[in-house]
């Protein structure tokens, strides 16, 4: 049985989740692996045109990039440690300093299919690399659960979502205005009916330990009447206490930063996130880069948004190697698809199914492109192993990404993503 | 019209006879099997009068499920119900502007009224026991005053709040196919010509979803032909551009910001730089149509299809005339009834639609064309099966097991039991025309605690979460402290035990008689799980609200310990 202080504070880790039902993989196989890996994974929702930074095409017959966009006259393709990026210092000069200083830290893939065009399907493909309708689990999700066994939550999802899958237990999901801290302590005042201030009802720590008590106490009760074939649902129920209980324990990080119904920037949500990393809070963090990237009716918001993204990322390095988390910290950046290779009959541009990733940090083997685009930003088949371009290879796919990915924290992505063949050029 | 209930449910009542174990299959006690049908129906759990109806007669159940039926919240369950098909409530889009002869509303009664009308169709067809294909062929369209307005529709300003009526600006009567709230919510942007929209449709009524299929990457290069030339593309086209062909008369995106400008500028279009609105949409338009009453459809449009080189409306190959032939095509279609089976069954059942088994679907599929679409019959159908009803094993013993409220659920039993709505103003200050104003945090996505409790918000989250989230846990916790504070002050302020929600055996809420405490913990341990208490239940109970009795000698305290603690009992959370 749960110690009430356990259960109020939340001290344990996730190490007891591994008899959950749902974590068949991790109990399976016993305690997950030893690592110090963490990840933080970077979404930027709505698909991003990944000629303006990631895989320029300036020139390219065909393809239209931000040399169109008033200023384009400035674009140029710059090479940093051998990473080739569309740069403008005059709308986008955060991209050029990003580079500048962490290019050796840095892969850039190109030429990712994601096998499909709709903004929900595809973000499910992006992040978890299953195809739905119902999604798995997401990447940092996986991290959190198979290398943060000791961390009071797996992954926090600083977004309005995340997929937790079977993992949901170990998920921090804190809201589109971060809602969740409100929850965190039992009397924290927040809005009410009519203009009234609530604060928990009178009840104070001490009620809440018994409540708890009593809650825990009568999942017994549950599973007794509810019989043997109810241990699934009742164990996933279980697990959610307890993970409750260790989000609670957190509640001294996370409030101040995260206010309730307080719009936090980007920035400040990444600059959070080093923090929670660093205190071991957590091993994986989903962010939202906050942004509109479906520019259907206008291209120049690529550029806009470009800045703000790299802007925050070239912050995230620097804080990620001030605190030496940089090797330690794979940067997932990503976004659900591409744009159309030319603009449509309003000047913005669709949805293309092939887009680019961007990762640094992490231990990688910085300084290289994976994986390319041809003229009419078709995907070129590579080598999956060495991510050369390979007449005879494969196109890569969002499976392959992220199998590649887990691969390379030292996961066993088999586990998780069977069907899939690993990029292993990471 | 459908055939009468007796005769299913003469087929069905030997599956669900209590304590009667048939091909290995065990059933939930007749209790447990009145709190599960209740709350799929209701949303709430049975009242003590009904636990002891279900005790006293053990067929009483399918007597109960008629009335349940005819219970307005049942209309409620239909409409939470179809959002999680339709996906309209979610409040992290933008809503139509509170503006023009809208303002002085908050965007939260803009929202609400807007996002709600489709599921209030897809209600009245339901309740009144309409054949449920009416929901793609009817010429009728739900309106209350603030849709009335938007839309330009006749409303009653003496009736009731909801009432029916036509659309009168030629669009072709199809239902739900015909709703401006449909196409507001699911835009076609840029060069997508509706196919997007299409894919919805075919995903939503047919359960085709073309999202899940991986496509080939495409070849290179775009063109206007690239869709139905490039392979790639071709496989999902071809099903979708026949059918995006009968929504030409709908404009192709509503964009709440031009719409916002254009009311700022008091639908003077000259009055603003028609650049703002960056491109327009194809064919016959003006900007004044984006004031109140909106001009979303346009008959002159409908044949627009054809100018922009794409196939006439058609549904697999099969060419219809326009939307209403359309929306008539998908009804005729077998996989319509399938999906609809589908789609009820995995609502009711709390199961992902697309994990059902074939077996099951087709079942349910036949009997709902038996009985002439009723969607009541398939519903009460589903809730007397032996899918619904397992405790373990059975022909489904995946489906077997208990469910987890959903936060509608939630939200309804907490307000039945202690009349607690967390209403909140979340808006920063200064929100000016972003003000959403006092919204439900239960229901409320982007502010509130829907997502956190387990709930979609149909843009970023599709579907709800099938298994308990840690945030659920936290939401709950907190929501049991303020509605048992609520309760508890409610029923101190009321004299009349009978008038009482809670605090009914006390003759005063503060009384200290030991009987009379036992008395009112049994009867909330009742009144709240709907579950008859050991004694020792009910003395594990007393020491709970002894213990709270320590920190809170005004009692008052203790009672909303007690209460707070039940309704954070496992077995109130799941059924």
């Amino acid at each position: 049985m749960q110690t009430r202080r356990r259960l109020l504070a939340g001290l344990g880790g996730l190490g007891g989740l591994g008899a959950l039902s749902g974590l068949g993989t991790l109990g399976a196989r016993g305690a997950p692996p030893a690592s110090d890996r963490k990840m933080i994974l970077l979404f930027a929702e709505g698909g991003w045109d990944a000629t303006y930074a990631l895989d320029p095409k300036l020139g390219v017959q065909g393809i239209e990039g931000p040399e169109v966009d008033p200023g384009g006259a400035t674009e140029r393709v710059l090479t940093f440690s051998g990473i080739p990026v569309a740069v403008n210092a005059e709308v986008r000069p955060s991209v050029q300093r990003f580079f500048a200083t962490w290019a050796p830290h840095s892969v850039v893939i190109n030429g990712i299919s994601m096998g499909s065009l709709g903004h929900v399907s595809c973000r499910i493909r992006a992040l978890t690399g299953t195809p739905g309708p119902l999604p798995g689990p997401d990447l940092s999700a996986i991290v959190g659960a198979e290398l943060g066994a000791d961390r009071p939550v797996g992954s926090f999802a600083m977004t309005g979502s995340s997929y937790p899958g079977p993992l949901a237990a170990t998920i921090g999901q804190m809201g589109h205005q971060n809602q969740l801290t409100a929850l965190l302590r039992p009397d924290t005042p927040v809005p009410g009916p009519s203009g009234r201030v609530l604060s928990g009802g009178g009840l104070d720590d001490r009620d809440l330990e018994a409540i708890l008590t009593w809650q825990q106490d009568r999942l017994g009760a549950a599973r007794a009447r509810f019989g043997p074939a109810a241990a699934p649902q009742l164990d996933a129920l279980d697990a959610s206490i307890q993970g409750a209980a260790r989000l609670r324990g957190q509640a001294d990080l996370l409030m101040d930063r995260l206010p309730p119904w307080v719009p936090i920037d980007l920035l400040s949500r990444a600059r959070t996130a080093v923090t929670l990393l660093e205190a071991g809070s957590c091993q994986g963090i989903v962010l939202d880069s906050g942004e509109r990237w479906d520019t259907h009716t206008s291209t120049q918001d690529q550029s806009t948004n470009h800045e703000i993204l790299f802007s925050t990322l070239d912050a995230l390095a620097h804080a990620l190697s001030a605190r030496d988390l940089l090797e330690q910290t794979l940067v997932v950046v990503v976004s659900e698809m591409g744009r159309a290779p030319v603009r449509n009959s309003a000047g913005g541009k669709d949805h293309w199914s092939i887009t680019s990733a961007l990762l640094f940090g992490g231990g990688i083997r910085g300084g290289r492109v994976v994986g390319a685009t041809g003229d009419g930003l078709a995907a070129e088949p590579i080598d999956l192993r060495t991510g050369e371009p390979d007449p005879r290879g494969s196109i890569l796919g969002y499976a392959n990404l992220s199998a590649g990915i887990l691969h390379h924290m030292g996961i066993d992505s088999r586990a998780w993503l069977p069907d899939a063949e690993p990029l292993l050029a990471l | 019209m459908p055939t009468p209930s007796t005769v299913l449910l003469s087929a069905l009542l030997g599956a669900c006879a209590p304590g009667i174990e048939r091909d290995s299959i065990e059933l939930l006690s007749p209790v447990e099997q009145g709190i599960r049908t209740s709350i799929a129906l209701r949303g709430v759990r049975p009242t003590p009068g009904e636990i002891q109806r279900i005790l006293d007669e053990p067929a009483a159940l399918p007597v109960l499920i008629d009335a349940w039926l005819d219970e307005p919240v049942f209309g409620e369950i239909v409409r939470d119900m179809h959002d999680e098909i339709l996906l309209l409530r979610g409040d992290i889009a933008t809503p139509p502007p509170a503006m023009g002869p809208l303002e002085g509303l908050t965007l939260e009664d803009v929202h609400r009224a807007t996002s709600e009308a489709p599921l209030r169709l897809v209600e009245d067809i339901v309740v009144h026991d309409r054949p449920y294909t009416e929901i793609l062929t009817t010429d009728q369209v739900m309106t209350d005053a603030i849709t009335s307005i938007a839309w330009g529709l006749a409303h009653d300003p003496e009736g009731p709040q909801w009432q029916r009526t036509t659309w009168t600006d030629g669009r072709p009567a199809a239902g739900l196919l015909s709703s401006t709230q449909l196409y507001y919510r699911w835009p076609s942007a840029g060069d997508n010509l509706h196919r997007g929209r299409a894919a919805m449709i075919r995903s939503t009524f047919l359960c085709d979803d073309l999202s899940a299929r991986d496509v080939p990457p495409p070849t290179g290069g775009l063109d206007a032909s690239a869709p139905m030339s490039e392979p790639a593309c071709l496989a999902c086209h071809y099903d979708l551009e026949p059918m995006a062909a009968a929504l030409w008369g709908f404009k192709e995106y509503l964009p709440p910001r031009a719409m916002r400008l254009m009311m700022l500028a008091q639908c003077d279009p000259d009055a603003i730089d028609p650049d703002t609105f960056g491109s327009e949409p194809r064919g016959e338009y003006a900007l004044e149509d984006l004031c109140y009453p909106l001009v979303a459809y346009v008959p002159a449009n409908e044949t627009l299809w054809a100018e922009v080189d794409q196939p006439p409306p058609a549904l697999d190959g099969q060419p219809v005339e326009d939307l209403a032939a359309l929306g008539q095509r998908i009804v005729d279609d077998p996989r319509f009834a399938r999906c609809t089976a589908r789609r009820f069954a995995g609502f009711l059942l709390q199961q992902p639609p697309e994990h059902l088994p074939d077996d099951l679907v087709e079942e349910l599929a036949a009997s709902f064309v038996e009985t002439g679409a009723s969607a009541k019959e398939l519903v009460r159908r589903i809730v007397l099966s032996d899918a619904f009803l397992a405790r373990s094993g059975g022909r489904w013993p995946e489906l077997a097991g208990p469910r987890i409220l959903r936060p509608e659920a939630v939200a309804r039993q907490l307000e039945a039991l202690t009349g607690f709505r967390w209403l909140a103003r979340t808006d920063p200050p200064r929100c000016g025309l972003e003000c959403w104003g006092e919204i439900d945090l239960l229901r409320s996505d982007a502010s509130g605690f829907h997502t956190l409790l387990g709930g979609f918000d149909g843009v970023q989250l599709p579907h709800p979460a099938r298994t308990p989230l840690p945030s659920q846990q936290l939401a709950l916790a907190r929501l049991a402290a303020e509605a048992a504070a609520h309760g508890v002050e409610a029923d101190l302020a009321e004299a009349d035990r009978g008038a009482r929600r809670l605090l009914t055996e006390l003759p005063d809420p503060l009384d200290a008689d030991p009987e009379a405490v036992r008395a009112q913990l049994t009867a909330l341990y009742l009144r709240i799980l709907a579950l008859p208490p050991s004694t020792q239940e009910i003395d594990a109970l007393h020491t709970l609200y002894d213990d709270a009795l320590t920190r809170h000698p005004d009692r008052a305290g203790a009672w909303r310990v007690v209460i707070a603690a039940l309704l954070m009992d496992p077995s109130w959370m799941v059924f």
